[in-house]
């Protein structure tokens, strides 16, 4: 799973947006600099963006579920909720860590990483969005929203 | 309704709340211990131990042997590295650890003092040789391994003895020491024939008695033989003798050299007796099984002898190659690797640098644990004691004086390697056990102008001949000699 998680925000090594000391920081590389046996961000924020972007979906399809909140702008709001919310978990977790110097010393991570990383989660949280608001098989659940999508109506 | 509308951000808070895996937990228990009272106690202690027992994490791995026991050792080198990473004050001392039975073994320790003519100069007056001394045989009686200390003066035969020497023996034995006593204590003074000398006290050495030799171990040819001769025949008879002694017994021997002030005859290479005063080398040979001998370096003894030492010399039989603890730094280095199999000792995707500075060179720090070992520190910091399988690579040693440093905690030297040729392949670094550069610096061949020459003065005739027949013996030229390996993967 922590493998999964770290070449998907790492994009499958084609477009890393941090440097591959904050992709060991992610990985769980601990304080003592001995092993990956420290917190493993990448698992723990992996699955905080996709049950973060799947309540926000539940919030707009299932649970608001509105006839004035169904059209595609109000999409676009939701997606910015989540591309937001997911932002700032990811940016925010490396960046306390950065500030306590709370990582390995032989490890070089600066702010830019944090924002990498933060925004690294925030496109896959939309883009898990995207996909499961997507799928009819999974809106058609919704009563007022079942043809909501990021284009229509 | 309003249950339904909230749950979703109630599921939230709970999930971003829950996020610890149990040896974070156990992390930040541990740091809550250490804070409130700036110490580990027992029950606190063994409340750390059952988290370790009860999750099979793979951050506790690291505290388990191979039958999945805990090892308290373990267990509190991390502590402390993690104390130390986090910017807590704490010793060893500050965590409770259960009292091992652990019983150490005593055996008894015979003094061989050797007292030909050519050792009066050390003994007349108070002389350092003889607070060196004192101290030393204090130590040896007070330190807890001693089973009996027994003191012998020795020359062409053993002409006195003190079995099971009191306080006041020993004080007796050097400390009130005077040129007249030493001729009164009688035997033949007129030569100081070593390896008839080592040959003795060597006999004496089994697992129940080890054997401590104090000599000035200045060869005396005499007057008609030929110098060179008489050292490599000398060297060679010495050889002998320990290599017999080590095809039945697991022997080590520790050799220090130390200084002291020298008031009187000095018999030159052709016996001349020159009357010298000035500083003079002596030395101390300690012989043992490597387990006695262990335990006297574990003890400090001759880390605490007064005015210290100035050279030291390891010898052990050489049963098997053991691997130090060591671990390979993710940084500094140059070019770039993974660090995802570093803590199998393997170094993957490594690429040589492509910046300006460094282009083509690919380096690495490895970080080792030498303490356990029966060599001087300051032996691991000689790269001609060691030997790579890639030749290409350069080396560069430096004891660790970080004592901040989480990430070295628990280890004693650096090895920093960089080469121009990087390729896969599995590097392997041997420490080889030989003669070490001091023993040569310290060796004179012609000593009849040590009264002008300063440098003489410092030397001790024939050195390298004793020390180079005995090192022969432990380490024969024909074998690898390796008493350390380390062995590093490196994939592409």
């Amino acid at each position: 799973m922590k493998e999964f998680f770290a070449s998907l925000y790492e994009w499958f090594g084609l477009m890393p947006l941090y440097s591959t000391d904050m992709g060991d920081q992610l990985r769980g590389w601990d304080i003592t600099c001995t092993d990956y046996i420290g917190t493993p961000w990448y698992v723990y924020i992996g699955w905080i963006m996709i049950i973060i972007t799947a309540l926000v979906y539940a919030l707009q399809y299932h649970i608001i579920d509105s006839s004035r909140w169904n059209k595609k702008h109000h999409w676009w709001i939701f997606a910015l909720l989540i591309f937001v919310l997911n932002f700032l978990i990811a940016f925010t977790i490396p960046f306390n860590t950065v500030n306590a110097g709370d990582f390995c010393n032989q490890l070089n991570l600066s702010i830019a990483d944090c924002i990498g990383f933060g925004l690294s989660n925030a496109i896959w949280s939309f883009i898990f969005f995207l996909i499961i608001s997507t799928i009819p098989l999974i809106r058609r659940f919704s009563t007022n929203c079942r043809n909501t999508t990021f284009w229509k109506p | 309704m309003t249950m339904k509308r909230y749950l979703p951000f109630i599921l939230l808070i709970l999930i971003l709340t829950s996020c610890k895996s149990d040896f974070g937990s156990f992390n930040e228990e541990a740091l809550t211990f250490a804070n409130n009272d700036k110490r580990i106690d027992e029950k606190e202690y063994q409340k750390l131990l059952e988290q370790i027992s009860g999750s099979d994490e793979k951050g506790f791995q690291q505290f388990k042997n191979d039958k999945g026991e805990i090892d308290n050792i373990k267990v509190v080198t991390y502590l402390l590295k993690y104390f130390k990473a986090k910017n807590v004050g704490f010793t060893a001392n500050d965590i409770w650890q259960p009292v091992t039975n652990a019983t150490q073994e005593i055996f008894n320790i015979n003094v061989y003092l050797e007292n030909s003519a050519s050792m009066d100069g050390y003994v007349k007056g108070v002389t350092e040789f003889e607070t060196a001394i004192y101290n030393l045989l204090g130590d040896f009686k007070i330190s807890g391994l001693c089973d009996s200390l027994n003191l012998n003066y020795i020359n062409k035969t053993i002409p006195y003895q003190k079995q099971n020497a009191l306080p006041a023996d020993i004080q007796d034995f050097i400390e009130k020491l005077e040129p007249s006593v030493f001729k009164q204590r009688g035997g033949d003074r007129s030569v100081s024939d070593l390896k008839n000398i080592l040959s003795t006290v060597l006999k004496t050495v089994n697992n129940k008695n080890a054997a401590v030799l104090i000599s000035d171990f200045v060869f005396s040819p005499g007057k008609n033989a030929n110098a060179q001769d008489y050292l490599n025949n000398q060297g060679v008879g010495i050889k002998i003798d320990f290599a017999e002694k080590l095809k039945e017994f697991d022997l080590s021997a520790v050799v220090i050299q130390l200084q002291s002030n020298f008031d009187g005859l000095y018999y030159d290479k052709t016996d001349k007796p020159l009357s010298f005063k000035g500083k003079r080398p002596y030395y101390v040979w300690i012989f043992g099984s490597t387990q006695q001998i262990s335990s006297i370096l574990d003890k400090k003894v001759l880390d605490n002898i007064k005015g210290g030492y100035s050279n030291r010399l390891v010898l052990q039989s050489i049963k098997g190659i053991s691997e130090p603890n060591y671990k390979i730094l993710y940084s500094p280095k140059i070019g770039s690797f993974s660090a995802k199999q570093l803590n199998t000792k393997i170094i993957s995707d490594a690429s040589a640098s492509k910046d300006n500075q460094n282009k083509g060179l690919f380096g690495f720090n490895v970080a080792v644990d030498f303490s356990k070992s029966l060599q001087d520190a300051n032996y691991f910091l000689d790269t001609t004691n060691y030997i790579l399988s890639n030749t290409k690579y350069q080396l560069k040693i430096e004891t660790i004086t970080y004592k901040n440093d989480a990430s070295l905690s628990g280890f004693t030297h650096l090895l920093k390697l960089q080469t121009s040729e990087l390729r896969e392949e599995v590097l392997k670094i041997e420490i080889v056990g030989k003669t070490p550069s001091w023993v040569f610096n310290s060796t004179s061949i012609d000593d009849s102008n040590i009264l002008n020459d300063k440098n003489e003065q410092q030397k001790t005739f024939g050195l390298q001949y004793l020390i180079e027949g005995i090192s022969d013996a432990f380490y024969p030229k024909s074998n690898s000699n390796a008493i350390n390996s380390i062995s590093i993967t490196i994939k592409k």
